[in-house]
Parts: C-alpha cells; structure tokens; sequence
C-alpha cells in the first residue's frame, strides 16, 4: 500500500490511467484498502452471524435474523461506495488483485477473533499471498514515491 | 467440499465477476453517467447479490478461514475478464503478481 498521507501524493498520479490531483481522503488506493478491511469485517459478522442460525435453509435466507450479519451488510454496503470510488481511477485488474489483501485479513482475524487454527502451510500462503500483493504494488508505491 | 458445494461456490465467484465488470463499466468511463451509470450499478448489485446469496448458503458449513480463499482462484478468471470485456493492459508483472496471489491462495485453502 503505498504511502497516501503526504503533500506529495495530491499531484497527478500518473499511470496508465491517471489519477487527477485530490485530498488525500479521496486517493482510491486509501480506498481499496477501506474496502479491504471493511470487507474483512463484513465476512468475520457473517460467520459470526450464519453460526447461530440454523443451517439448511434456502440460501442461508434466516441468517437475516441475525443483528451480526445486519451489520456486516451495513460493512458492506460501506465497503461498495469505496470500492466505486477506487474504479473511477484504477484499473479494474489491479484494484481486484490489491483487494486479494482480503486473503490475508479474513484468516488473520478468523484466528484472533474466533480462535480459528492456522496451520503452517496456510501461514506460508498467506504469506506467498502477501508477496504477490506487493509484485503488484511495488511499481505502484514507487510511482507515488517519485512524485 | 462435495461437488454440490463446489458448483455452488463457482456460480457464486462468476456472478460476482460479472458484477465488478459492471461496475468498471459504471465508473470508469466519464460518458457514463445519471440513469446510464445508475443502470450498469444496478447489474453489478444484482451479480453482487446472487453471488451473495450462495455465499451464505455455503458459509454455515465450512470454517470462514479455509472456503474464503478458495474464492482467489477466480482471480486468472478475473484477469481473463477484464481483458475481454474492459481491454485492460495485462503486464508481465501484473500477471506474476495474480499467479503468485492465486499460488498463496491454493496453499492457504489446502489446509
């Protein structure tokens, strides 16, 4: 995630699609990283949520009944108006492939906030997932650097 | 995961692959705006929706830590997509970077 809090970052991104100069508040990398953690939220109140309704249902449809998984749609609809913002700038592929931050926070807070185990190998993965995040970024990081 | 479960999650990653090409298509290009925005938000809810909807079905099931990285493997699906629909630049890089994300996936969902 590049570094979104400096003067520098309100000049003109340029990349291949530019990003014109705004307040910090609005840069759609800040964003992504909303939508990332908002969505984090969102699925760990859905599991919280689906756990104490009955399963078997159409479509998991009582988990609606649920004050947990109201609020996780309340994080989600949250989550989607920062995750419009960002695609009025950035590229579709490399918005969803930052948003994979997804898959390193939800295990991470499966395991801190419902005691979920974690294996080593799911360790390495999130691990390998986290490299491949930064491949992506890096250039991205770099270019903000520069300006 | 029984094969029930699997064609589940797969309807649940395509609908909502088509749901963000809808939202690219809302918010990416300037011309797109009022009704015409609100028109392509609106089909990228309703593939956001279904996907949703399958979602919950299948979460009482499986531990959230092991089926939501499942969902990374529609990542190449996702690439492939926005090449097709949105003509957007796949770099060598960028293409390393989903390879290594969908690998870390796998060994985080194989466990």
């Amino acid at each position: 995630m590049p570094s979104l809090t400096s003067e520098r970052d309100r000049v003109e991104l340029k990349s291949e699609q530019s990003v014109p100069k705004m307040a910090w508040y609005l840069n759609p990398y800040l964003h992504i990283g909303l939508n990332v953690i908002l969505t984090a939220i969102a699925n760990i109140l859905f599991k919280v949520g689906s756990d104490h309704t009955p399963g078997g249902s159409l479509l998991g449809l009582a988990s609606f009944g649920s004050v947990a998984v109201c609020l996780g749609i309340g994080c989600m609809i949250a989550s989607l108006f920062a995750w419009l913002h960002a695609l009025r700038f950035v590229p579709l592929i490399i918005a969803y492939s930052l948003a994979a931050a997804t898959q390193v926070i939800i295990p991470l807070g499966c395991w801190f906030f419902l005691g979920e185990q974690i294996s080593l190998v799911r360790w390495a993965g999130i691990f390998v997932v986290t490299m491949g995040i930064i491949i992506i970024a890096r250039p991205l990081a770099r270019l903000e650097e520069r300006l | 995961m029984t094969l029930f479960f699997f064609l589940l999650l797969l309807i649940s990653n395509s609908s909502a692959i088509a749901g963000q090409i809808c939202f690219k298509r809302a918010m990416g290009h300037p011309d797109v705006v009022g009704w015409h925005r609100a028109g392509w938000i609106g089909a990228g809810l309703v593939g956001g929706a279904i996907g949703f909807f399958f979602w919950l079905a299948l979460l009482p099931h499986f531990p959230l830590s092991k089926i939501f990285p499942i969902e990374a493997i529609d990542r190449p699906m996702m690439a492939v997509a926005a090449l097709i629909f949105l003509r957007e630049k796949l770099t060598s890089r960028l293409m390393l970077g989903i390879a290594v994300i969908s690998v870390g996936a796998v060994l985080v969902a194989g466990t």
